[in-house]
């Protein structure tokens, strides 16, 4: 694992990068100096947040090599680095790492947790909205479990109290369900297993065996009376609540609370967010390649999701991201330009925070940095969000997607992108990103049949378009 | 008049100054062919006309929603078999004239004349019956049938009355150069170069003054130029120079949603190449690793490749593409010398012949496409030498390619292309005998049939399931050999703000693009 050429860092990835970073610092001597063709000439930079709050960013600690060489000395790391959570999650199962495999579990269990949505927005997207007279009354199940996703539980009951009136087919997930809503949240693994089908008992390091797709077919109410593929959601909410249990269980227990914090980032019932949240204490295990850059992030993050600027504010002086995205807050909204700008200032900033530690330019510290610059964008996108900015957050929500294909594609984002999309009833980059992961996590296949089916609605109606060359 | 428009033109041009001010320069992969939209046969046409004209309504590249700057008000009429559209007032053409209903159906009675030989205008003919004015600001469309969301299909760029003699409109007209449009800019072409105005306007606030599109030349030299700020930006960045540019902070590579797939059309119409097997044959003799790994960059089992092989005409995330038909990857000499000699071709001297006759392949590639694809045409020739055909290899101007190619006249044997689609991905018109698109006039009754069934198709099921089947037949009568996907992706400086890339027209969110000085 520990890279032949040690001046360029710790991850096989990083070999690709050039030499410049070095031999620029050979040339430069003192790397504290801004580089001087290195920068966008359009962006003054600044300093993004205070010195001494940045240094409690995990790319900026890890320029020191005692911080980083417990992460250079296992596989697991080195997967999670290049986000391919399925191979982590075989390697944290040998090496005993604990924190490292809770927070694949938890990562997986985002993941499902944004397939559900994505395969419910799409569900309603092309069953609901775009609803034709020959689709399957059946269909009302699977709109019902959707809306439950979507967290329209009105909706949902409705169409489950529709199934209760057809034939068999879906009356016993239809009641179960119904039966489920009379609680708040989410219903629990042994709920959700009873309706979609057992996963097997809860074992930390392994993933279930998945289901072949299509769950069901049914018949269409055409001349032709096709049989079409459709999956219930439920499925890939049971895997995300699958995953989240063996993340519990694994976890230490001290760990415990910050993993309530995590995963609020990606999860469905927004109920906890609106609570007041703590910085808690956190080992580098849970920071290293993620999204939060310190601990206090976490909770920034958490808080942010539904009270929006106001906790910018109240986090802006303990958290490295609300720090970096409070100068984007202007007139009560959140500029996403001065975001982007926020961002690449900040990743200037650990840039040089990283070279002052270590003595030199390396060539891992860019990337290290990308991925600040990255965590900036979504934190003004969940920001903007919750102040009911929701172009301006796509707008982050894509530049961050964007920016990601430099650096590796986070899975679990690039799934909560095409939920999103789906959302909008845009089937296009949903397709190519679950194109692009569903032969890694092949569950995630349960949302292909509705996004198909989307993309073909809207294709119909869509304006003539002619082959281009 | 004229001094008006001067007036306006400065107006605009200082507004936008006032804003950021400078010359927005970017390379295209080719000079746009028409600036007129009715005869948008390439991406860069589409592109360019995004910023010279407003279609009727548009979607969002953000949040899909579907909008119009143009449409104040709509609404259904006569049960559903029209729509009303209110435009909205203060609107002008870039001749100074005020954007009236009359322009509206104007287009329409425009698409609708049969003198009018637009591909674009004849798809809006299936389902748009007329057009009527109600003063002059509410234009009435009318449809053939009811439809379930019309405005989802009334994305057709509105042309203004004042510049044309009749609704005849011939692809020749000096408009094709010299449009007149709506949009934030007006354009003009010339032989090397596009050059747009900022134009002020009620809706439309562009903060760019000036944009030029260049034709890209040799993609390292758009690369160092780029990078140089000699240019702001490239629509079309080729994989081996994504590396350099991902690099650089002075640069942001942009995700473009465009899905487009390469493929050798192959002419059934020559005489060594109407069998069957000799279309197989030479389907096997590619061995598209290596031409991937050649042109491309891309190595075998490379992960998140930008390219992607295929094995029928949609790209492999498509519902369309049917993935029970594998990809041929690697060549397989031995299965090409049976199938041909099955096919009654000899080889003589280590070349095939056919009656006695050397068979030579005159294969041609869109030079344009040479960039993004760098020595593809004579990788595909070495690996057919290398076969034991002998070929002649040529790149094929935009010219020839419009005039020749797609006119269904050309004597190629093999053509390398690139197809580019949107939402929509309907190949009709590429496989059907008298498809407009149809380059080799390629005819077979069971993609016929197929094709039938899908425009007969009812439900979504039976749609996906007709060009299933489309696909699968494809990859055994072969008149396209499947190359792959490429994933398009461009590169700006990070001086240009605002930036949004809208899928497939690109330039639709215009307005909020700006330059930092």
């Amino acid at each position: 694992m520990r890279l032949r050429e040690r001046n360029y860092g710790v991850l096989s990835f990083m070999s690709r990068w050039p030499t410049i970073f070095a031999f620029a610092a050979v040339l430069g001597g003192c790397t504290s100096q801004p580089e001087s063709g290195g920068e966008a000439a359009s962006v003054v930079l600044v300093q993004a947040v205070p010195g001494e709050l940045l240094k409690s960013a995990w790319p900026a600690r890890m320029a020191h090599d005692d911080q980083r060489s417990r992460f250079e000395s296992q596989d697991g790391w080195r997967h999670m680095f290049e986000y391919d959570l399925s191979q982590a999650l075989g390697v944290f199962s040998v090496e005993a790492d604990p924190q490292g495999l809770s927070r694949v579990h938890e990562q997986l269990s985002a993941l499902y947790t944004q397939g559900a949505l994505l395969a419910a927005n799409a569900t309603v997207g092309a069953y609901g909205v775009g609803a034709l007279e020959t689709d399957p009354d059946d269909l009302a199940y699977l709109l019902g479990v959707s809306e439950v996703i979507r967290g329209n539980r009105e909706a949902a009951l409705k169409y489950f109290e529709e199934v209760s009136k057809l034939p068999m087919t879906f009356q016993p997930q239809a009641k179960a369900w119904h039966r489920a809503l009379s609680e708040p949240g989410l219903p629990s693994l042994e709920v959700l297993s009873a309706i979609s089908g057992s996963l097997g008992e809860v074992i930390p390091g392994q993933d279930p065996a998945v289901s072949p797709v299509p769950h069901f077919k049914l018949l269409e109410k055409s001349e032709k009376a096709r049989l079409m593929g459709a999956n219930d959601p439920t499925a890939l909410l049971t895997r995300a609540a699958w995953h989240q249990a063996a993340a519990v269980q694994v976890a230490p227990e001290s760990d415990r609370e910050a993993l309530g914090q995590f995963q609020l980032r990606y999860g469905l019932d927004r109920s906890r967010s609106s609570e007041m949240h703590g910085a808690v204490a956190l080992d580098d295990a849970w920071l290293f390649c993620s999204s939060n850059l310190a601990a206090s992030d976490a909770a920034f993050v958490a808080e942010a999701m539904t009270q929006g600027i106001a906790a910018v504010s109240k986090w802006a002086d303990k958290s490295v991201l609300a720090a970096a995205v409070s100068p984007a807050i202007q007139d009560g909204k959140v500029d996403p330009q001065v975001v982007m700008d926020a961002g690449f200032g900040l990743q200037k900033q650990i840039q040089r925070v990283m070279a002052d530690i270590a003595g030199a330019e390396a060539g891992f510290h860019r990337p290290f940095a990308q991925r600040a610059r990255i965590a900036v964008l979504q934190a003004g996108m969940i920001v903007a969000d919750a102040n009911d900015q929701y172009r301006d957050a796509g707008i982050l929500r894509l530049n961050a997607l964007e920016r990601m294909e430099t650096v590796g594609i986070e899975p679990v984002f690039a799934l909560s992108v095409a939920a999103w999309d789906a959302g909008n009833r845009s089937p296009l980059r949903p397709e190519e990103i679950l194109h692009q992961f569903r032969s890694t996590y092949p569950a995630l296949s349960a949302a292909k049949a509705p996004l198909d089916a989307l993309h073909l609605r809207r294709s119909r109606n869509a304006g003539p378009a002619n082959a281009v060359h | 008049m004229a001094l008006k428009n001067t007036v306006r033109a400065i107006i605009g041009l200082a507004l936008a100054a006032m804003g950021t001010g400078a010359t927005l320069a970017y390379f295209e992969e080719s000079i746009p062919m028409s600036l007129n939209p009715l005869y948008a046969k390439t991406m860069a046409d589409y592109r360019a006309q995004e910023l010279i004209f407003d279609r009727l309504f548009y979607v969002d590249a953000v949040t899909n929603e579907l909008r119009s700057r143009v449409v104040s008000k709509y609404e259904l009429a006569d049960f559903g078999r029209a729509m009303a559209v209110t435009l909205k007032t203060g609107i002008r053409w870039h001749n100074g004239q005020a954007l009236t209903s009359k322009d509206v159906c104007f287009t329409v009675k425009a698409m609708l004349d049969d003198r009018t030989p637009s591909p674009v205008a004849a798809h809006y003919r299936e389902f748009i019956a007329a057009c009527d004015t109600k003063g002059p600001q509410v234009a009435v469309i009318r449809f053939n049938r009811v439809l379930p969301n019309p405005r989802e299909r009334l994305s057709f760029t509105i042309l203004p009355a004042s510049e044309f003699k009749s609704t005849a409109i011939s692809p020749d007209l000096q408009f094709s150069a010299r449009p007149i449009g709506t949009g934030p800019f007006s354009g003009k072409r010339g032989l090397r170069d596009v050059n747009f105005d900022a134009f002020a306007n009620g809706h439309h606030t562009p903060k760019v003054v000036q944009m030029q599109l260049q034709e890209g030349g040799d993609p390292l030299v758009q690369t160092k130029t780029l990078i140089n700020n000699n240019v702001q930006g490239i629509i079309v960045v080729p994989p081996p120079q994504r590396p350099d540019l991902s690099a650089s902070d002075d640069v942001a590579m942009k995700a473009y949603d465009l899905r487009s797939w390469w493929y050798v059309a192959v002419n059934p119409n020559k005489p060594a190449l109407t069998d069957v097997r000799v279309r197989q044959a030479l389907n096997v003799v590619l061995n598209r690793n290596e031409l991937r790994k050649y042109s491309i960059g891309v190595k075998p089992g490379e992960k998140n490749s930008p390219c992607e092989f295929i094995s029928g005409p949609f790209i492999s995330a498509s519902p369309y593409y049917n993935s029970e038909v594998p990809v041929q990857p690697n060549s397989n000499l031995g299965k090409a010398d049976s199938l041909l000699k099955a096919a009654g071709l000899a080889k003589a001297g280590g070349a095939w012949q056919l009656d006695g006759s050397k068979v030579t392949l005159k294969v041609g590639m869109l030079a344009s496409l040479d960039r993004e694809a760098p020595d593809l045409l004579s990788q595909v020739g070495n690996q057919l030498g290398a076969a034991g055909f002998d070929r002649l290899t040529l790149k094929i101007s935009a010219d020839e390619w419009d005039n020749t190619v797609m006119a269904g006249n050309s004597d190629f044997d093999l053509i390398i292309g690139k197809w580019s689609f949107g939402l929509v991905e309907e190949v009709n018109e590429l496989f059907h005998s008298m498809g407009r698109q149809n380059m080799f006039r390629f005819k077979s009754d069971g993609v016929d049939k197929v094709l039938a069934e899908y425009n007969d198709a009812v439900t979504d099921t039976e749609q996906r399931d007709a060009y299933h089947k489309l696909h699968k037949l494809l990859s055994v009568e072969l008149p396209y050999l499947f190359l792959w996907k490429l994933d398009t992706r461009s590169a700006w400086r990070t001086e240009v703000r605002g930036n949004i890339v809208a899928p497939y027209y690109y330039f639709t969110e215009i307005d909020s693009w700006s330059i930092e000085n």
